[in-house]
């Protein structure tokens, strides 16, 4: 099914009140994004959907700098044929395996980001999804989620949560700063859990300890109640979503998303991305895994008229070392690109692919502050008066259709 | 009803409010009342006057100790204790105190530091997998001891100490060197508090931890000595910036020996200037900055409100703090001497601070297996419930430790909290089934690969969908709180088997739907006898059987179910289950 742009805004117009219409023309209409009662319908109109992919996906086999003789030189086994490229433009292709993505960027719906990574990278898993998740340099320890920290001063008790997680995995860039995060398999599955939770009234005497046990039990609670009405009432998008685990993890996304849910960021993650053997079958059937998830979920997102509202990013903690290991696989290593997706975005390339030519012990240099991505999303597509504590001071990338005019609209007033 | 009814000669309005009054008065009395502390029932003088010599503690008070120290008592420790005067229950528990594990220790810890060293330069690649693999082992070594060690009273203490000298694995990476942290804390956990500090100071996982390792002269690594003040031995407000630089430059130069393992001074990277710390000037070295920090009154304040934190409530009362700290230091800064002095402290007795605490992850699992005898479970399982519940041991989330208090219940780890009675509970006593049948039958076909057996990849229709169908315990301190994508070879799946016999126990095996379809009904059938044994210890008394589960009244109807693991769940589901 395909729709274009402007049938969006027919079909949304029907269901939504005026300024909620979605459609980039009317964000623009935002006359002063730090105002209070407008930050609140961007968090509630606006959702994000994050998808960690868990292990440290190789960017070189991801996003492929086919015609580079360095690329050949570094892969010998494990380099990409031309067969298994999709070609994107002159120089850049993606794997094949990453073909149901194709239509998204020739739609224009898609936006890769090259070369993210940070200074000083750690290769361990654990430190350096640690440094994703709380935007911290590589030297630095924070304790939240960088997210949390975006939305900490922005809560809002009507949403059914701050964020969801869905299918396990922690809570990452939402951690910490009293956020309401759910984690859940799937919405039935949730209610089901929640309804256990005995209804508890307060009592005046009841002390710090447990009065905190009994107000997390009425969010659950509420939570569950928003999240069944909305499901029930939800539309139907009648997309068919691939039975593999992360097609699943993908499907409740579209669920939770297309019914309405109020939750402005959900979180999903796919596994075994840590490929240092026999990288090329477990690496091209976790790719298809990724993209024909993602690619139901953009078809279910465009069906139900919210795929303007939506914005899809990808992150992991490193890419992989560009030269290949003995094993036919790859080591941990640095800089990665990663996938920006949604109605909004501004197809194509952003920044600039990593220097063959130039690597550091075999691996690569990032290009781009991996917390540019992080800025994208607060001040560009929730459009939140930036925290300094968020991006750190790392600038926005210009890759939604927005950017022009929010800036402008915000400062003109 | 009929008093109900307006109509008598006063004035309305006051027969109105009346009206409302008995209304409230009679929907309060009749609901279960909000953290009533079951003590209500007993005289209401108990705190003041009671004689610690000669009161006992009944259950309620036996509960409410062993709660706090000993992650709960079975059923026999409660029935015991309720006879024990306050005196006697606390000298009992002090003379269980304990220096080492009985659990034997991973056979990796036998290797020398140089052949590790080896090892690791034969095949990288092998030693980082076989490095993952130890640290689970270690998770797992510790989590049997809390599980069986026959003194629970030191485990708490060193998991105290854990949560307080903190060092994480995620950096350390040594699962040797963190073992013997986990060891110096048993050493000392009730010993004299100046061996344990100096201990600390120059422990190697500490060393790597905290940067001392990078320390020297010329450019000192501030990391040990500002954590060594702000949060290890003084507290903030205590000392300044300069004093932080100036200790930083004796803790340069000290090096992890290449062949002990142990920390040694290099003297031509130490900065041997003279040093001016907390007031004293010398030519100071790591154990003299130590000493300057014990010799501070703050030094004894900053422990003895960490011990009310621990075994009082979230917020210190400040001068009975003080009162412990100068008690304290009249015992040479005897820790066993500071735990006696809490455990037999009015605050620590009194029902203000009953229940004021939040039962961590450890407490929770550890506590309910330990309670309902169900001790012998594979630890592996105790291990990812914790974990999935937000408390990775050897591996506290940074610097400061674990937060505790309300930072454990969010709505995700509640519904987990939640999840580990109504499902773990039960699958952990199938476990528990199985093994024990197991004893008389073959064991089993392929015990190093649990993999094998294809139907287990497919646990739909089995009581517990999340957790413990995953027999590897924890791998990954951060990621492991998902159900791991069997694509995720490097790092859930354990590729090398366990050489140690017993350690190879703690891996529970997958189990095939088949056998949880069979096991349930006896794993059912064993819950049922034991909630008819508790029971049976209190007799019909109700109240007396919840306050052995309960610090208060239970806020919900925690008794309505019918079967008797229904009704045990019933009351472990009750929110009051999760504090202490």
């Amino acid at each position: 099914m395909t729709l274009d742009r402007r049938t969006f805004l027919h079909l949304g117009g029907a269901s939504f009140v005026p300024w909620l219409i979605p459609g980039v023309e009317l964000w623009a209409m935002n006359e002063d994004s730090s105002d209070k009662s407008a930050i609140g319908a961007r968090l509630q109109d606006r959702i994000l959907i994050l998808v960690e992919l868990q292990g440290g996906n190789d960017g070189l086999n991801t996003v492929v700098p086919f015609r580079n003789e360095r690329y050949k030189q570094l892969r010998p086994k494990i380099g990409l044929k031309p067969k298994n490229i999709i070609e994107l433009e002159s120089h850049l292709g993606i794997n094949s395996a990453l073909a149901p993505l194709t239509e998204a960027w020739e739609d224009g719906d898609a936006c890769w980001i090259l070369g993210l990574g940070y200074p000083k990278p750690n290769r361990s898993h654990f430190r350096s999804i640690e440094i994703w998740e709380t935007g911290s340099d590589s030297d630095e320890e924070i304790a939240d989620g960088w997210l949390a920290r975006m939305l900490k001063d922005h809560s809002d008790p009507h949403r059914a949560a701050d964020g969801i997680v869905i299918g396990g995995g922690d809570t990452g860039p939402l951690f910490g700063n009293d956020l309401r995060v759910l984690n859940m398999d799937d919405p039935e599955d949730f209610s089901k859990q929640a309804r256990t939770v005995p209804e508890v009234a307060q009592g005046k005497d009841a002390r710090k300890a447990l009065e905190h046990l009994i107000e997390v039990q009425k969010d659950i609670k509420k939570a569950a109640g928003i999240i069944d009405d909305k499901i029930k009432s939800g539309p139907n998008h009648g997309v068919r979503f691939p039975d593999t685990r992360f097609g699943r993890r993908c499907s409740v996304a579209a669920d939770l998303v297309a019914s309405g849910v109020p939750c402005p960021v959900i979180k999903l993650s796919i596994g075994g991305f840590d490929t240092h053997s026999d990288q090329l079958n477990k690496h091209s059937r976790l790719l298809a895994e990724l993209s024909g998830g993602l690619s139901a979920l953009r078809q279910a997102l465009k069906a139900t008229g919210i795929w303007e509202r939506s914005l899809i990013s990808t992150y992991s903690e490193f890419g992989r070392r560009a030269r290949e290991n003995g094993s036919q696989g790859t080591d941990h290593g640095t800089a990665a690109p990663h996938l920006v997706m949604g109605g909004a975005v501004q197809g194509g390339f952003a920044g600039r692919y990593p220097d063959l030519g130039k690597l550091d012990k075999d691996d690569l240099i990032h290009t781009t502050d991996y917390r540019r991505l992080y800025a994208t999303i607060e001040q560009k597509w929730f459009e939140l008066p930036p925290r300094e504590d968020v991006a750190r001071g790392a600038k926005p990338l210009e890759i939604l259709k927005t950017v022009a005019k929010s800036p402008n609209s915000t400062s003109g007033k | 009803m009929i008093l109900l009814l307006p109509g008598s000669d006063k004035p309305r309005t006051t027969t109105w409010l009346s009206c409302a009054a008995f209304i409230f008065y009679a929907v309060f009395a009749v609901a279960p009342a909000f953290s009533s502390s079951f003590a209500d029932d007993s005289p209401k003088n108990e705190t003041k006057k009671a004689d610690p010599k000669t009161q006992r503690l009944g259950i309620d008070g036996a509960r409410h100790l062993l709660d706090r120290t000993v992650f709960g008592g079975s059923p026999d420790a409660l029935n015991e204790f309720a006879q024990k005067t306050r005196t006697e229950a606390v000298d009992h528990l002090l003379s269980t105190l304990q220096v080492e594990a009985v659990t034997p220790l991973p056979s990796w810890s036998q290797q020398s530091p140089a052949e590790v060293r080896k090892l690791r330069n034969q095949d990288r690649a092998a030693f980082g997998k076989r490095l993952r693999q130890w640290q689970n082992e270690l998770r797992i070594w510790w989590t049997r001891e809390l599980l069986s060690s026959p003194s629970p009273l030191t485990e708490r203490l060193v998991l105290l100490w854990h949560g307080h000298f903190t060092s994480e694995m995620q950096k350390v990476r040594s699962p040797h060197a963190m073992l013997q942290q986990n060891i110096l804390f048993r050493t000392h956990a009730a010993g004299d508090y100046s061996k344990l500090l100096h201990a600390v100071a120059l422990d190697p996982a500490m060393i790597l931890y905290l940067d001392t390792q990078k320390s020297k002269k010329g450019s000192p690594n501030e990391n040990f000595a500002r954590e060594l003040f702000e949060l290890f031995g003084l507290g903030e407000g205590h000392y300044t910036e300069k004093d932080i630089k100036e200790a930083a430059s004796a803790f340069t130069g000290y090096r992890i020996n290449p062949d002990t393992g142990k920390a040694r001074l290099i003297l031509r990277q130490h900065d041997s200037r003279r040093k001016t710390v907390l007031g004293r000037s010398g030519n100071f070295k790591a154990p003299d900055i130590v000493n300057s920090v014990l010799s501070k009154k703050a030094s004894s304040e900053w422990i003895a409100q960490k011990f009310w934190k621990e075994f009082v409530s979230p917020t210190p009362d400040e001068k009975v703090v003080s009162k412990w700290a100068t008690q304290f230091r009249k015992s040479k800064l005897s820790i066993r001497s500071l735990l006696e002095t809490v455990l037999l402290s009015e605050a620590f007795w009194s029902q203000e601070y009953r229940g004021a605490l939040i039962k961590s992850p450890v407490d929770l699992v550890i506590g309910s297996l330990r309670r309902l005898d169900m001790s012998e479970v594979p630890a592996g399982l105790a291990l990812r419930s914790i974990s999935r519940l937000g408390q990775n041991l050897f591996d506290p989330p940074n610097v400061a430790g674990w937060p505790g208090g309300t930072n454990w219940i969010d709505a995700t780890t509640l519904l987990n909290r939640r999840r580990f009675i109504s499902e773990q509970l039960p699958t952990g006593m199938i476990h528990l089934i199985r093994s024990q049948n197991a004893k008389s039958e073959n064991p089993p076909k392929n015990p190093a690969n649990p993999d094998a057996d294809e139907e287990s990849m497919n646990p739909d229709g089995v009581m517990n969908p999340d957790g413990m169908m995953n027999p590897d315990g924890v791998m990954n301190p951060k990621k492991d709180a998902s159900l791991p994508d069997d694509t995720t070879p490097d790092i859930t799946t354990p590729d090398i088997t366990m050489a140690d016999d017993a350690m190879q126990k703690e891996r529970p095996q997958r189990l095939r739907n088949r056998e949880m379809r069979r096991l349930r009904p006896q794993a059912s059938a064993r819950l049922e006898q034991l909630f008819q044994h508790f029971r049976q210890l209190f007799m019909s008394d109700t109240d007396a059987w919840l306050k052995w589960w309960l610090p208060f009244k239970p806020v919900t109807d925690a008794e309505h179910e019918d079967t008797g693991f229904g009704r045990l769940k019933g009351v472990l589901l009750d929110p009051t289950f999760q504090l202490k």
